[in-house]
């Protein structure tokens, strides 16, 4: 190692930030170059006293209690938002205002018709605290337990290695047709995978959108069309999609 | 609170809860770091907090610290801008405010009790705090990240949006002014 190069890597080699082959060479330089010596024991009693010093500030209490009060007055409001009785008529007058905005005068109006209702049931399933019929993260009993109630056998993917706990499943009517739904788990937030013959499919399909805080995406599982209904981010419901349909591949 | 879910599965999803409150020291300590100020840290922190409260699906885990601190850097950035002219930041005017447990030891006993060391480290933590005050916005912000706060070298370079090397040479600079800094006017004995 120079002693251009040792200069540089001073710091790092201080901080610990040097991989192992650096700063054995760094150590053989500064072990025969007193300049570089001087400049360890100057940075050692430098960060040594300002550790020592700690020039850290604590947040003051009064601001902390503001804050977690905040954090607990947010958390309290979407609690009665959402076990208010008032929502479902709320959420069908938003999901058709929303639905009125976008598609007045689109052909396909209908697809973003039946994507609201697949956000509605979501939504619903959620509300009444009626997710599932049966609950289980193990796809060995989910997916027998379609099997007596439907005519097709959804898949059942487990995904909590990846951050997506399998909750259950039920069976729910959505556009008047009988649909598999499974319910996922990912922190805070829900998301439905909804499953359907692609031949008993509604004309014009589903269409991709953002109702209300919730998105609807579609997917393909063999010969089963699947919506996704979730209130993650967008990019978080892309990346369940993504994984679901991966994994029900197999 | 977090999931209206039921069902309790276990939740390893990252909530404000989890991620910032635990940080609300370091990020009240960065911001008044940088504000210079009790009252415009106080602003920073609960725009900060807003924004984190609506970002929260942003956090892909990782250094929650960081996290934390990167968007209290944004916000006092764009505060500092609307506030103040670049690279003007007004030395703390109360400077003791609410030191750190640490501080609180150093006046306390760490020295034994005897009053002129006691007096020396004092005015050694007093020329630190001044000569860091003094340091360009872009090398305090590095000497706080590391070694206030304890960020890695590829932490402080996400939370800055520059590259390790940048920090790492930025933090050279920093550490040689301070170096001077306090080996000049104050004289200060490094004793350990």
């Amino acid at each position: 190692m120079t002693h251009d190069e040792a200069l540089r890597l001073a710091d790092a080699y201080v901080d610990g930030e040097l991989d192992m082959a650096s700063a054995l060479a760094f150590d053989e330089h500064a072990a025969a170059c007193p300049d570089c010596a001087a400049r360890l024991l100057g940075r050692t009693a430098l960060i040594h006293s300002v550790r020592r010093a700690d020039l850290s500030y604590r947040c003051p209490d009064v601001l902390r209690r503001r804050i977690e009060r905040d954090v607990r007055a947010r958390a309290t409001t979407t609690r009665s938002v959402l076990t208010s009785p008032l929502l479902p008529a709320a959420l069908t007058a938003g999901l058709a205002l929303a639905i009125g905005g976008f598609y007045v005068g689109d052909g396909r109006a209908r697809a973003g018709v039946v994507s609201a209702e697949f956000a509605s049931a979501h939504a619903r399933a959620l509300l009444v605290g009626h997710e599932v019929d049966v609950l289980s993260s193990d796809h060995h009993v989910v997916k027998p337990w379609f099997a007596g109630r439907l005519a097709f056998s959804p898949p059942a993917p487990e995904l909590a290695g990846v951050g997506y706990q399998l909750v259950g499943g039920r069976v729910d009517l959505v556009a008047g047709r009988r649909v598999a739904a499974l319910v996922y788990r990912h922190g805070a937030h829900a998301a439905t995978v909804f499953l359907w013959p692609r031949d008993s499919a509604p004309k014009g399909g589903v269409r991709e959108l953002a109702i209300d805080g919730y998105r609807v995406l579609r997917g393909a599982a063999g010969d089963l069309d699947c919506v996704f209904v979730t209130d993650m981010s967008p990019d978080e419901a892309t990346r369940f999609r993504a994984a679901w349909l991966a994994d029900a591949d197999h | 609170m977090a999931g209206y879910l039921p069902v309790t599965a276990e939740s390893r999803k990252p909530t404000f809860e989890t991620v910032v409150l635990p940080e609300l020291d370091a990020a009240y300590s960065f911001a008044r770091w940088m504000t210079g100020n009790p009252a415009d840290a106080e602003d920073v922190v609960q725009d900060a907090i807003v924004r984190m409260i609506r970002f929260i699906d942003a956090y892909r885990g990782g250094n929650a610290r960081a996290w934390v601190l990167s968007v209290v850097r944004n916000t006092a950035m764009s505060w500092l801008k609307v506030n103040r002219r670049p690279g003007q930041v007004p030395l703390d005017t109360d400077p003791g405010g609410t030191p750190g447990p640490a501080a609180m030891l150093v006046a306390h006993g760490e020295d034994g009790g005897d009053p002129a060391a006691i007096e020396l480290r004092r005015s050694e933590v007093e020329a630190l705090r001044r000569a860091i005050a003094a340091l360009p916005l872009e090398q305090r912000e590095v000497v706080l990240l590391r070694d206030v706060e304890g960020l890695s070298y590829r932490d402080i370079a996400t939370v800055l949006g520059i590259p390790p090397g940048t920090v790492m040479s930025r933090l050279a600079r920093a550490r040689d002014v301070l170096e001077k800094w306090l080996r000049g006017p104050h004289e200060v004995q490094h004793d350990a």
